[in-house]
């Protein structure tokens, strides 16, 4: 801005000669505002061509935003995350006024956004994404979004300040004033950079909110598309959104942030996070971690914040789950207040739990593991997990007025009296009604540490 | 025995109707019609039936009002006995303490607007019933009672009450279902389509003699649903409120029973009788032998069978009321394992003889408040109950050693130590936590010793979490001294003192307790031994006092000894606090002070217009260093203690 500023007054000095001005001439407002205005103009008109309104048309609504050209070739960032696109979803982009499909790239569900493609016959201009921790509190800024097709794919454009950065989030983001917020809109300096946008990962549910709500930066965007377009460039086929749902990268052990006061109390280190429980045979596990450790590093990188939620956020952002990651715990081993371990570990894919439909009965079942004993609050291990009653089938007929004999979260322990300790038991007992063909089966459930006995008649309901 | 997760089952059949069966039907119906259409003599006469019920019941059908409500009751003694709703005198409020807390002060209008004042004989929120007493002038009409279990689905009834305040409206309807036990409610309920309303609670239902078969309960649900009591049950509690003051259950702990419906019947392969879902391990039934998965057939030798929700309500019900203490036989049919899957199963048979106990108070869940009662911390934002069998079972619960956490305020202490509702305390200060007396005890004496921190073992679910209470000691805040009350009680029945004492320690306070008398008893029976006598204090070195209010406070606030340290008060910038009628100590000790704001409990305010007091008349009333309350209920006392708390604050060291 100072430069601008600069430029602007050496241009007039050069304009009007080299003479001093006399003491009591002021410089010419309305010209640094004129200059000031071309600036804007010229960013502006510098991302029109990267910016694209695109339509989001899904099972029950439409969706409107601005998406943000980032590669030559056609590719191009939305502020959603895209998962049924093809299915129940389908994307419209327009850029230049020209309407294209557009097929899904990449998404990545933390930051909320995706990367689509469209097939273009020219090459597109990218934007210029630039380098927000460079930005200065007060430093001008403007917002740029598509105003769609209801203004005939016109920028709309607001000029604000940057009012300061803040990193107690999942993603740093910078918050401004004076401009809207909007989905996708993006944020440019002066020069034509952009710095941040609006996007969904920035913790705001509520696009239309006029107060100022964090824009996430540009340098979480790039590591974000950096690490996206590297997965897309490695995958063979499209993974399908079921198998991303089992993909999920895992450890194996609880945590929270530790208690200031209790933290105080001990004299533990007030920026720790309190191992709460370790999932038996887990990687971490099998790597050293336990119970009751203190974990005061990620990656070498210490944690700095004080509070329960800053340190949480902290941690979430600096444990960045991956499966294959590689990752160092430095951790304290209370009692002692000197005792450092260093644990080394790998996320793995979170083991599957087996699951078994049983449609005879009308029960979804899965066996019940420590995680799922630490995840679902259970208080036994032995027997199957009910996770869902089909709807119309005989185990859903079992009920009476609005109450249902069996639900989600029940476990069933015995079948026909005979006891079911694992998911295999039960499958063994499902064979053997089907062979039976018994008119009516009884259940053992276990509610909380409690039984309760079902029977049900096996010619009720839909099969 | 428990049944609240009973639910019953549909067999799925169809049955063919042959043609020729279809017609005669059809005329059937055309008979059936002709001789039951109404004559105008019928309508005349259903006018006059409910002409004459209202003339006949007018006078034994009251209004009931306190501070927080209204609702309807009936007579039922000429010498004063009212039935009500246990709902209608409670104050029903969550956030209280005690989810038994009544109102104080109950009146009851007479149908010829007579008012009397009304004392609780006993009350019970489930079943909700409730039995007062009034000392009337002269004998009253007392109203019939009818027989609830000679009544039908179908029979016309009129409810009788005070419907939004309207007093001695009656409507009419049918008893539309006798056998209701969705509302979750202990017993079953009558069904109705007589319109009831809110201010109709405690009224009778009425049948076309007039007799009560029912008091109006719930309603509100939709147009034309209302809910009755059945008057049989009200017959049962009547009796236990006025032999033990409350409703006194009987059990056979820790078990759970359904009834047996067709499938079950069918699966177990066994007719008729009672399933048990679960018994604890060890428990009392369990050690008579009772199991898991046993079937009750006969108790005391009667072949007893539930078929459905509403029988096993019955049946649950006969055994709750019976006395506690009386012999039981349970005769078991305990089925040979592993089933067969067809109706000839076989059995051992076996006899249990045991005794039935008295049961657990009832633990709040859903809509229903329970009869736990809390203890509070309210400057720790912390609310614990104990955790009996049935806590544990309703709220799946590993076990029952420590305390359940029911309150954890935002912004308090207990949330900066990240407790959570439905934590269990184990350990305060490395000391284990088996029972709330325990709690109570280490609590108290962390505060007492003012730790800084209180460390503390929590389970929750699964895992242990290890934390901190740190207090925030309001009352000796770090670097200053510690503020020093004195408390000055009367000597009998002493109001609001665990209130007062709680708050006083858990703000750090240091404390003396002064009476005229060694020992004083409080409002709940509990003697306390005081520290000093009024007549011995001869100096003064606190930073103020409080007046407590109780029995004998007139005796109080003319005590020689009690206006003198007041006035000292007075002339010395100490903090005053007076409860109730113990305000009347400040216009006693200085006449001068008539000028400042006051308040007192509304018996005493005649007496303070009288001394030309500047009575406000409001809750808590606060002139520079008096604070003077009417100490109505605990809430007006909690208001009354934070101000308090506030001047002392503010007085300068």
């Amino acid at each position: 801005m100072r430069l601008v500023l600069i430029n602007v007054i050496l241009f007039i000095i050069a304009v009007t000669g080299c003479s001093a001005p006399p003491p009591e001439q002021k410089p010419d407002a309305s010209k640094i505002l004129t200059s000031l205005q071309e600036e804007i103009n010229k960013a502006v008109k510098g991302i029109e061509p990267s910016l694209v309104y695109a339509e989001l048309s899904g099972a029950r609504s439409v969706s409107s935003m601005t998406g943000m050209v980032i590669s030559s070739d056609g590719k191009i960032l939305l502020p959603t995350y895209l998962s049924r696109i093809g299915v129940t979803e389908r994307v419209q982009v327009y850029l230049q006024e020209k309407e294209y499909e557009a097929s899904l790239v990449q998404a990545d569900d933390r930051l909320k956004i995706s990367i689509v493609k469209i097939q273009t016959e020219s090459s597109l201009s990218a934007v210029n994404l630039g380098n927000a921790y460079l930005t200065q509190p007060g430093q001008f800024v403007i917002g740029v979004v598509n105003g769609g097709k209801n203004n005939d794919f016109r920028t709309f454009v607001d000029v604000g300040f940057i009012r300061g950065m803040s990193d107690d989030a999942e993603f740093d983001q910078v918050y401004s004033l004076g401009l809207t917020v909007n989905p996708g809109a993006v944020m440019l300096t002066l020069d034509g950079k952009v710095i941040a946008a609006q996007l969904k990962g920035s913790g705001t549910s509520d696009y239309a909110r006029t107060k100022p709500e964090g824009w996430i930066i540009s340098n979480e965007i790039q590591k974000c598309l950096s690490k996206l377009l590297a997965k897309s460039s490695s995958e063979k086929e499209k993974v399908s959104e079921e198998e991303k749902q089992k993909v999920r990268p895992w450890l194996g052990f609880g945590w929270s942030p530790i208690n200031e006061d209790y933290a105080e109390m001990t004299g533990f280190p007030k920026k720790s996070i309190l191992v709460r429980y370790v999932i038996k045979n887990s990687p971490i596990e099998k790597d050293g971690l336990r119970p009751d450790d203190l974990i005061l590093e990620v990656d070498n990188k210490p944690l700095t914040k004080i509070g329960s939620k800053a340190l949480e956020q902290q941690f979430i952002k600096y444990i960045d789950p991956e499966v294959d990651r590689e990752i160092i715990f430095k951790v304290l081993r209370p009692p002692e207040a000197d005792k450092f371990e260093t644990i080394k570990s790998r996320f793995i894919k979170k083991p599957e739990t087996r699951e078994f439909r049983a449609e005879d009965i009308g029960v979804v079942v899965q066996e019940i593991t420590d995680t799922t004993l630490y995840e679902r609050n259970l208080l036994i291990i032995n027997g199957v997990l009910v996770n869902n009653v089909i709807q119309g089938s005989p185990a859903s007929a079992s009920s009476s007025g609005h109450n249902s004999m069996i639900n989600r979260d029940d476990v069933i322990v015995e079948i026909n009296r005979m006891a079911i300790s694992n998911i295999d038991d039960f499958i063994k007992a499902i064979e053997a009604i089907r062979r039976e063909k018994p008119a009516v089966i009884l259940l053992k459930l276990a509610i909380g540490s409690r039984t309760s006995f079902v029977a049900i008649n096996l010619k009720a309901g839909k099969k | 025995m428990r049944n609240v997760f009973n639910m019953g089952q549909n067999n799925i059949t169809s049955f063919p109707i042959p043609k020729t069966f279809g017609i005669v039907c059809y005329l059937c119906l055309i008979l059936i019609s002709h001789s039951v259409s109404f004559t105008q003599e019928d309508i005349n006469g259903l006018d006059e039936i409910g002409a004459r019920l209202l003339k006949k019941v007018d006078p034994s059908v009251v209004t009931i009002q306190h501070e927080k409500g209204l609702g309807s009751g009936f007579i039922i003694s000429p010498d004063g006995y009212i039935i009500t709703n246990g709902h209608v005198i409670s104050l029903l409020d969550r956030d209280s303490e005690d989810p038994k807390e009544v109102a104080r002060f109950i009146t009851v209008i007479m149908s010829d607007e007579k008012r009397y004042r009304a004392k609780v004989i006993g009350h019970s929120l489930d079943p909700d019933v409730a039995l007062l007493k009034i000392e009337p002038e002269q004998t009253l009409s007392a109203i019939d009672l009818g027989d609830s279990d000679l009544v039908r689905a179908g029979n016309r009834v009129y409810a009788y009450g005070s419907p939004g305040g309207l007093k001695r409206t009656l409507t009419a309807g049918i008893l539309s279902n006798i056998e209701r036990i969705d509302l979750g409610t202990f017993t079953r309920v009558f069904q109705t389509d007589a319109p009831i309303n809110p201010g109709n609670s405690g009224g009778p239902l009425l049948n076309e003699k007039g007799e009560v078969i029912g008091m109006n309960t719930y309603g509100g649900r939709g147009e034309g649903i209302g809910f009755a009591i059945q008057v049989n049950v009200i017959k049962v509690l009547k009796e236990h409120f006025l032999k033990y003051g409350r409703f006194r259950k009987s059990d056979l702990p820790v078990c759970f029973w359904q009834h047996l419906d067709d499938n079950l019947s069918f699966a177990f392969g066994i007719d008729k009788g009672i399933l048990i879902n679960f018994v604890e391990d060890g428990s009392y039934i369990n050690q008579a032998g009772l199991q898991t998965g046993d079937i009750i057939t006969e108790i005391d030798g009667q072949k007893v069978s539930a078929r459905t929700e509403a029988e096993i309500s019955d049946i649950t019900w006969n055994l709750t009321i019976r006395e506690v203490g009386n012999p039981i036989t349970l005769k078991i049919a305990r089925p040979v394992i592993p089933l067969s899957g067809t109706k000839k199963a076989s059995f051992t048979e076996h006899i249990i003889e045991t005794m039935l106990l008295e049961d657990e108070p009832a633990v709040e869940f859903g809509w229903q408040l329970g009869e736990l009662k809390e203890l509070r911390y309210d400057d720790l934002g912390l609310g614990v109950k104990e955790i009996t069998a049935m806590t544990q079972y309703y709220y799946e619960l590993p076990h029952r050693k420590g305390v359940r956490v029911v309150r954890a305020q935002p912004n308090s202490a207990a949330s900066r130590a990240d407790i959570q509702i439905r934590d269990i305390i184990t350990s305060i200060n490395n000391q284990p936590i088996n029972h709330i007396r325990d709690f109570q005890k280490e609590i108290e004496k962390s505060l007492s010793e003012r730790m800084k921190f209180i460390p503390l073992v929590i389970q929750r679910c699964n895992f242990t979490v290890k934390t901190a209470l740190k207090p925030f000691y309001d009352l000796a805040p770090t670097n200053k001294p510690r503020k020093k009350i004195l408390v000055c009680l009367p000597s009998q029945e002493a109001e609001h003192f665990e209130l007062v004492r709680r708050f006083l320690i858990t703000n750090g306070a240091q404390y003396l307790l002064a009476s005229d008398t060694e020992n004083v008893t409080t409002f709940d029976n509990i003697v306390i031994k005081i520290g000093i006598t009024f007549g011995e204090i001869l100096s003064f070195n606190y930073d103020g006092i409080i007046l407590m209010t109780g029995k004998n406070v007139k005796d109080y606030w003319n005590h020689p000894d009690v206006l003198r340290i007041v006035k000292y008060c007075l002339g010395n910038k100490k903090a005053i606090g007076a409860i109730g009628g113990a305000s009347l100590a400040i216009i006693n000790a200085d006449p001068q002070a008539s000028g400042k704001k006051l308040t007192t409990a509304e018996e005493y305010s005649s007496v303070m217009l009288e001394k030309k007091a500047n009575y406000t008349g409001k809750e808590v009333q606060v002139d520079g260093l008096i604070i003077t309350t009417t100490g109505f209920d605990n809430k007006t006392v909690k208001t009354f203690l934070n101000s308090y708390k506030d001047v002392l604050i503010g007085l300068s060291d």
